[in-house]
């Protein structure tokens, strides 16, 4: 490997263990994949800290006792619950004590306080072409796709071993020749354009392509830009990253590596192209929902966690209703958004028309046996795709307009549409 | 008993010899593995029920979530790991705990890649032996 001076030093051990510890074995995995050298990144986020067990705290206590210290800006990612409102949550004094511990370790390590899977909501992004290490997969898929930053899919904690170095090994999608893409998915006729003004259309698209790319960098032809706000694209990304594990895709005349079709794909052709229509969107929802729920005793939004606009949009589509009596609603935001929410009054608006704000928790570690809930509602196509597997029910699938027009109602409403036809 | 040497790159090295749990399925241990017991509890997965503690595990390639780095590194606090790992091909998720083990707790559990067809000439096997200074593993029937 071609080493630079300051890379040899940290290897030698001369900026103390834990950084040799950490460029070791970043170092053993470029060895692994031939890789020539390494790259400076310029921040990182940190995925390990929603609770999985002792050994991922003894982990961060360990690196933070022995001084560990991030080389580079370093965002933390979403906990288990709400620091602050853990136990209206539901959760345990064990859950709320490990998070207490993941939080104060790696706040010593120098990390961002900012507790978000949508670190991209509160301006601390990396910009375009910027070297960077994540392993959150909605945060990959967004950093790499809507921004066009460059990291790889890390796993936790190999991602804070690059944060501690400041270096990733120079391979994969830090490489610009391997963003192209290879392979090409087209809307047909029958997804008409004005199909685009409902917001889970895209969510619908995001599972099909998904499914059908899997892991491989595709381009998506025939999206409209017109509409495609960055919470729109964050749903598509997150729901991407999780009916399929991509980490980059490139959406024709959207995203900034494929203005056009020559650019997405570079020197590459398409080796194959996949046409979806509207039978692949319903069953892309046929997946993600649950078509035999009336009564609906949740509705939870901020999968991943929602923007200050989004939270505005939901105070607005209540129009002055309130929550039905019977069913709960969550709102998960950035703890930061909530200062900025609270500061222009939006905060007790919410309040007032029966929402319940929280902060920092992933929504995916809902106590659903706890708070007697049988019965959920979000328009996240992440959440609905995850939370089968981690919680054991199947949640409901809607847009926003939907999710709320049910939790005035305390069932569920979902307009008609052509892929429920 | 009857002995194959095979060529292979190592991710991980270390001198081990265990029991093999072979499968020619692809894995992920996020979901799929109880971090305490070390048991399989994928109903899909040709290893359901079997307990990897102390076995070395193969199947050709890793899959689904990043979560599997942190199950690995709790298998390995509560003494319930693979002894080594046999894939095709690994992917910095499935090597993010094995490096990690081997770096931070000097704890090696072996990582390996063979050929596809040397892959298959592990099926029915009994043992496998791993080294530090070799690019092969022994391969016991």
């Amino acid at each position: 490997m071609r080493l630079t001076d300051k890379e040899k030093a940290m290897l030698n051990g001369e900026e103390g263990e834990i950084r040799q510890q950490a460029i070791q074995a970043l170092y053993d995995l470029a060895m692994f994949y031939d890789v020539e050298e390494f790259v400076e990144i310029v921040g990182c986020h940190d995925d390990s800290t929603v609770y999985a067990g002792e050994a991922q705290v003894a982990f961060a206590e360990m690196l933070a006792e022995k001084g560990a210290k991030f080389a580079v800006p370093t965002t933390t990612n979403a906990t288990a619950c709400d620091i602050e409102k853990w136990d209206r949550q539901k959760h345990d004094v064990e859950t709320m004590s490990a998070t207490r511990r993941i939080e104060a370790a790696h706040v010593k390590m120098g990390a961002i306080p900012t507790w978000s899977c949508a670190p991209y909501h509160i301006g601390v992004a990396p910009g375009f072409g910027q070297q960077f290490a994540s392993a959150e997969s909605n945060v990959i898929c967004y950093y790499n796709s809507i921004i066009g930053a460059r990291t790889n899919r890390y796993a936790g904690p190999l991602e804070l071993l690059c944060g501690i170095a400041g270096r990733a090994p120079y391979f994969g999608l830090h490489v610009p020749e391997n963003r192209h893409a290879q392979g090409l998915v087209k809307l047909g006729a029958d997804i008409k354009p004005e199909y685009f003004t409902d917001e889970s259309i895209w969510n619908l698209i995001s599972y099909a392509f998904g499914s059908i790319v899997k892991d491989r960098v595709w381009a998506l032809e025939g999206m409209p830009a017109r509409g495609a706000t960055n919470e729109i694209l964050k749903q598509f990304s997150a729901t991407a990253a999780s009916s399929g594990g991509i980490a980059l895709f490139h959406m024709i005349g959207v995203t900034p590596e494929a203005q056009t079709y020559e650019q997405a794909f570079g020197p590459n052709k398409p080796e194959e192209v996949v046409e979806i229509h509207l039978s692949d969107l319903r069953d892309a929802e046929n997946q993600i929902t649950n078509p035999d729920v009336t009564d609906l005793d949740a509705v939870v939004l901020g999968c991943p966690h929602a923007s200050y606009n989004e939270c505005v949009m939901v105070r607005d589509l209540f129009r002055g209703r309130r929550v039905n009596d019977n069913t709960n609603f969550w709102l998960i935001t950035p703890r930061s958004v909530v200062d900025r929410l609270k500061d222009s009054g939006v905060y007790e608006d919410l309040v007032r028309l029966g929402v319940e704000v929280y902060s920092d928790g992933c929504i995916l570690e809902y106590r659903n046996q706890k708070l007697g809930t049988r019965t959920m509602m979000s328009n996240s196509g992440k959440f609905d795709t995850y939370c089968f597997a981690m919680r054991g029910l199947q949640p409901v699938f809607g847009s926003m307009a939907d999710c709320i027009e049910s939790a005035v109602a305390g069932k569920v409403v979902k307009e008609a549409k052509p892929w429920r036809s | 008993m009857e002995k194959l040497t095979l060529k292979c790159k190592y991710a991980v090295t270390g001198d081990v010899r265990a029991e093999l749990m072979w499968c020619n399925e692809p894995m992920s241990f996020w979901g799929t593995v109880d971090p305490q017991s070390g048991l399989i509890r994928d109903r899909r997965h040709p290893f359901y029920q079997q307990n990897m503690n102390g076995k070395v595990l193969a199947f050709p390639t890793p899959k689904g979530s990043s979560g599997t780095g942190l199950i690995i590194l709790e298998q390995v606090r509560t003494h319930c790991a693979p002894a080594a790992i046999i894939n095709v091909r690994s992917d910095p998720v499935v090597l993010t705990g094995p490096l990690i083990a081997k770096r931070f707790y000097n704890y090696a559990i072996p990582v390996v890649n063979l050929s596809e067809e040397d892959y298959m000439k592990l099926e029915g096997a009994r043992e496998v032996q791993f080294f530090t200074d070799r690019d092969e593993i022994e391969v016991y029937f």
